[in-house]
């Protein structure tokens, strides 16, 4: 349902199970007429003033049977819940807290739970035993236990590896108390969903039960047989259907809206990033770079982006923008590094590059010109035809970056294929080849394995093979390297450069290591929350940076750090979009912050012709150094 | 794939299907014994002489002790022998194998129903979004909550009752008549499934968005495969795991929900053998239903779980 709608909805479906208890209570309180009271002069009627819902065969008002059989579908159904919770939660407990044998035991009594062919296990059952509901609904209660048990069991194993959980764990605290103080609380409202829907499950049995006549005996009312009783008078008077099945629906959509409203309750309080569908934002198109300068650089740059601002839409209208005025290039063949702390906007820049933006981002202001061509505002399958053989895409972590399902081989086939392999016999032969070329030992073994039988650098190396299929241009890899071991990381840059220096290929490099930049990038692009403050020749920025952010981020690197001293951090944390400060973006972390910083926004200047920064005291220092 | 490791995987689901098979016969049997009063006495309806009550209580073996009871029942049903019906004196078995196939039938045309039909609304909320999304999702709301016999009613009354375009009642076998066949199940087909296409399309719904979101899917992207492949073949197929899993727990209930609608439309099916047996208290047939339809369940779930074990390479591939 729309999140407008919800609202209205929980609230509405709060009424109607109200009503509905009142009804079970005091049914008399809601019902002008008796449910058994027979009129055989206003039979099978249309509502009408006196009977508001109509009549039955026999006269008897609707809207009284339905109220006065309120009390046996939900009792019924109560029962069923209570069973299920009883027997659900506290076998979910053990087998999440305890794990071993008595979690496989349990997990199994689940598994066999949810294969009962739940309706017949019941008729049987209610058939058997002479027609006795509340037992048919015990039964019911504790086939729908399963539903508690996994759903407990999981929670519990989630809490249990939290560290304050182990703490208590290692303070001796007794199990049943770490689980009624910790534990408890926490599974609740998944609880409290579940425990929604298996109301619902109930309340579509017990009609069902009673639609075939079992349950209370006749002439007592109850919502199924009054379905039954209509279907018997449907050709003459069509309306008997609308009381009871509308009850019946309306009582099932009210426990799984509340289950909803439940459900949604945490996720809005974690909800950060805007997840919002594409809209069309209407925002000033700002700062137009030098047109002189920008001409020449998207001819001679392979990459050129200039001024490019993305945004997200948010509930409140005011665009969150993400990403401004970035401006850096990319020159043929070379390789570029983006830099910054998490959160500056790096993978950001890398995906707007590579017109991968999450959904919702739009790119609002700026251009995106790829060998001459603007590609700013490509649509999808546009897109599809750029990447891969112009520019391809590396991201971050290899375990999760090759589709689980498919076979190396057949993903580098597809591929190859997709660039322009004629046969699959020649994509096979090319893709034992790319991954030669990509340093794997015995191309043959590993073409036939799947991700989950790969290891990390390995699974990286297939990921780059991946991205060479097109022979691109521009290869972006996003910190292809930050997931794994030391050693790896060196042998994976050696390939970068490799394939940079051999292929022609130009890199551009997404990392928050100052190490990784200085093993192959020629030039280096810094960002701060959202903005590049600084972009320098790689050499020039580690003698002189020429920025503040750059000089802090340098400092803090391992690599600069002697062993004497402590390891030195920055201070504080990059501000998220939305809370940036209107001056410089750093100056409150900046040690040399002035009033002239926080005034209003700092341009990116150029003090050099191969040097910017986006600081007020680096014109004057970079004209001071000899 | 690598034969041993699906062999074995195989070989622990049968396990595991036997060991719950075990258990439904036990409870079935255990259900006699719980029987209020003597089960002969309830058979015959409270209209049993004495020495016909005997008689029965030897007929079904209710004189023995309890647990040679027991040793008699499970080796009748090893051989599938389920007892005989009290009142037609037919065996049990003949009386189901004779109507299983119409709520089979019945139920796997609505199990393909709610793969077809939920599979696409669920990819179509999924990479549409916006209104379709909650159309969608609104539409698997509200088929959640509409009891299926009175969706079969409404059904006849619109499509028999007023458009007469559909025949209301009536049956005729698949293998026979395919035609005529369709003919009566359209409607009995439309009311089991709308529970199962509203639970199919709200799961593919939620996988497919995830999957979408997934960092593989920015690998295959970056790598310039087209729109087309990344969202039916690879993110589909990773998809297509827990859709299955949901699949086979909504034939279970596709299952009961045949034995309910074959009411309405009179289909004469394990709903009516049911409900019969219900009204003259046939209890061997009742046993003998739970045992049955248990073994069906069983055997599509070892089939949903062969297919899970196709799916997922990380069974076939360890």
């Amino acid at each position: 349902m729309t999140r407008r709608l919800r609202q209205p909805a929980t609230a509405l479906s709060a009424l109607w199970l109200a009503l509905l208890a009142v009804a079970c209570a005091v049914p008399s309180l809601l019902s002008a007429h008796g449910p058994y009271a027979q009129n055989l002069s206003h039979s099978l009627s249309h509502p009408t003033l006196q009977h508001w819902l109509g009549t039955d065969k026999l006269g008897r008002d609707l809207l009284a049977q339905l109220i006065y059989g309120t009390r046996s579908v939900i009792v019924a159904t109560l029962v069923a819940g209570a069973v299920a919770i009883v027997i659900g939660v506290p076998l979910g407990l053990i087998a999440g807290y305890s794990s071993g044998w008595r979690e496989v035991v349990i997990s199994r009594i689940a598994d066999g739970l949810m294969a009962l062919p739940v309706i017949i296990v019941l008729l049987a059952v209610a058939g058997i035993l002479g027609n006795n509901l509340t037992l048919a609904m015990a039964v019911l209660g504790v086939i729908l236990s399963a539903g508690f048990i996994r759903l407990v069991r999981t929670s519990t194993q989630a809490i249990r590896s939290e560290l304050f959980v182990d703490a208590a764990r290692a303070q001796g605290v007794p199990p049943v108390r770490i689980v009624t103080r910790h534990v408890l609380p926490n599974i609740l409202s998944p609880v409290i969903v579940q425990l929604s829907f298996g109301l619902g499950v109930g309340i579509l049995a017990v009609a069902g039960l009673s639609f075939l006549g079992l349950g209370p005996a006749p002439p007592a009312p109850t919502w199924g047989s009054m379905v039954f009783q209509a279907t018997q008078n449907l050709s003459v008077a069509p309306w008997q259907l609308v009381p009871s099945g509308v009850a019946i629906m309306l009582t099932v959509l009210a426990f799984n809206f509340i289950g909803d409203a439940v459900i949604d309750r945490p996720r809005a309080r974690v909800r950060r990033k805007p997840q919002v569908a594409i809209s069309p934002l209407t925002m000033p198109t700002g700062h137009a770079p030098d047109a002189a300068v920008a001409d020449d650089r998207v001819r001679t740059g392979l990459l050129v982006v200039e001024g490019l601002t993305v945004a997200f839409p948010t509930p409140t209208g005011q665009p969150l923008v993400v990403l401004d005025n970035v401006s850096f290039a990319v020159g043929p063949g070379e390789a570029v590094a983006l830099v910054g702390e998490s959160g500056c906007g790096k993978t950001m820049t890398s995906r707007a590059v590579v017109g991968m933006l999450p959904v919702g981002g739009v790119i609002s202001a700026g251009h995106i010109h790829f060998a001459g061509n603007d590609v700013t505002a490509l649509s999808e399958s546009q897109w599809s035809g750029v990447r891969g053989c112009e520019i391809a895409y590396v991201a971050q972590d290899p375990l999760v970056a090759l589709d689980p399902c498919f076979s190396v081989r057949s993903l580098l086939v597809e591929a190859l294929r997709r660039h322009g392999t004629k046969s699959r016999t020649a994509a096979r032969v090319a893709a034992a080849e790319l991954l030669a070329r990509v340093g794997i030992p015995e191309p043959a073994s590993v073409l036939g394995r799947f991700a989950h039988q790969l290891s990390g650098g390995m699974a990286q190396r297939v990921a780059i093979a991946l991205a060479l299929t097109g022979s691109p241009k521009l290869l972006i890899a996003d910190e292809p390297t930050s997931a794994l071991d030391v050693t790896v990381q060196a042998e994976l840059l050696d390939l970068l450069r490799s394939l940079q220096q051999e292929m022609g290929m130009a890199v551009l490099l997404v990392s928050h290591d100052f190490g990784v930049v200085a093993d192959f990038c020629s030039r280096a692009v810094v960002m701060y929350a959202g903005q590049v403050v600084e972009e320098s020749p790689a050499l020039e920025l580690f003698r002189a940076p020429a920025h503040p952010y750059s000089e802090r981020l340098l400092s803090a690197t391992p690599h600069n750090a002697s062993r004497e001293r402590e390891l030195p951090t920055i201070e504080g944390m990059v501000p998220p979009p939305g809370l940036w400060p209107t001056g410089c973006h750093f100056a409150p972390r900046c040690p040399r912050a002035e009033a002239a910083c926080t005034l209003g926004p700092i341009p990116l200047a150029a003090p050099t012709v191969e040097r910017s920064s986006r600081c007020i005291f680096a014109l004057q220092e970079l004209e001071a150094q000899p | 794939m690598y034969a041993g490791a699906v062999i074995k995987y195989a070989a622990q689901r049968i396990a595991l299907s036997l060991v719950l098979l075990w258990v439904v016969v036990t409870f079935t049997f255990l259900l006699l014994q719980f029987v209020p009063g003597d089960p002969a006495a309830v058979i015959l309806g409270g209209q049993g002489t004495p020495s016909q009550i005997a008689q029965l209580r030897g007929q079904l073996g209710l004189d023995r002790p309890v647990i040679a009871q027991y040793g008699t029942w499970l080796g009748n049903v090893l051989h599938a022998d389920l007892g005989r019906s009290v009142i037609s004196g037919q065996s049990v078995s003949s009386i189901l194998n004779q109507r299983a196939p119409v709520t089979i039938s019945l139920a796997l045309a609505a199990t393909l129903v709610s793969v077809v039909v939920g599979v696409g609304m669920g990819i179509l909320a999924a990479v549409r979004g916006g209104w379709v999304d909650r159309t969608v999702r609104f539409a698997a709301g509200l088929g959640a909550a509409v009891p299926n016999f009175w969706l079969g009613a409404l059904l006849v009354l619109v499509f028999s009752v007023w458009l007469g375009i559909l025949p209301s009642v009536g049956y005729t076998s698949l293998f026979r008549a395919p035609v005529s066949w369709a003919r009566y199940m359209v409607l009995p087909i439309a009311a089991v499934a709308a529970a199962s296409v509203a639970g199919v399309a709200r799961q593919t719904r939620a996988s497919m968005s995830m999957e979408l979101q997934s960092d593989y899917v920015q690998t295959l992207r970056g790598a310039g495969l087209s729109r087309r492949s990344i969202v039916y073949k690879h993110a589909l197929r990773n998809a297509s795991i827990p859709i299955v899993t949901v699949v086979g727990w909504l034939f279970v209930g596709l299952l009961g929900g045949a034995v309910l609608v074959e009411q309405v439309f009179a289909l004469p099916g394990l709903g009516q053998a049911t409900v019969q047996a219900i009204s003259t208290n046939d209890i061997p047939v009742l046993q003998g239903l739970v045992i049955y339809t248990t073994v069906i369940v069983l055997i599509v779930n070892l089939v949903i779980d062969l297919t899970q074990a196709w799916l997922n390479p990380k069974v076939g591939h360890p």
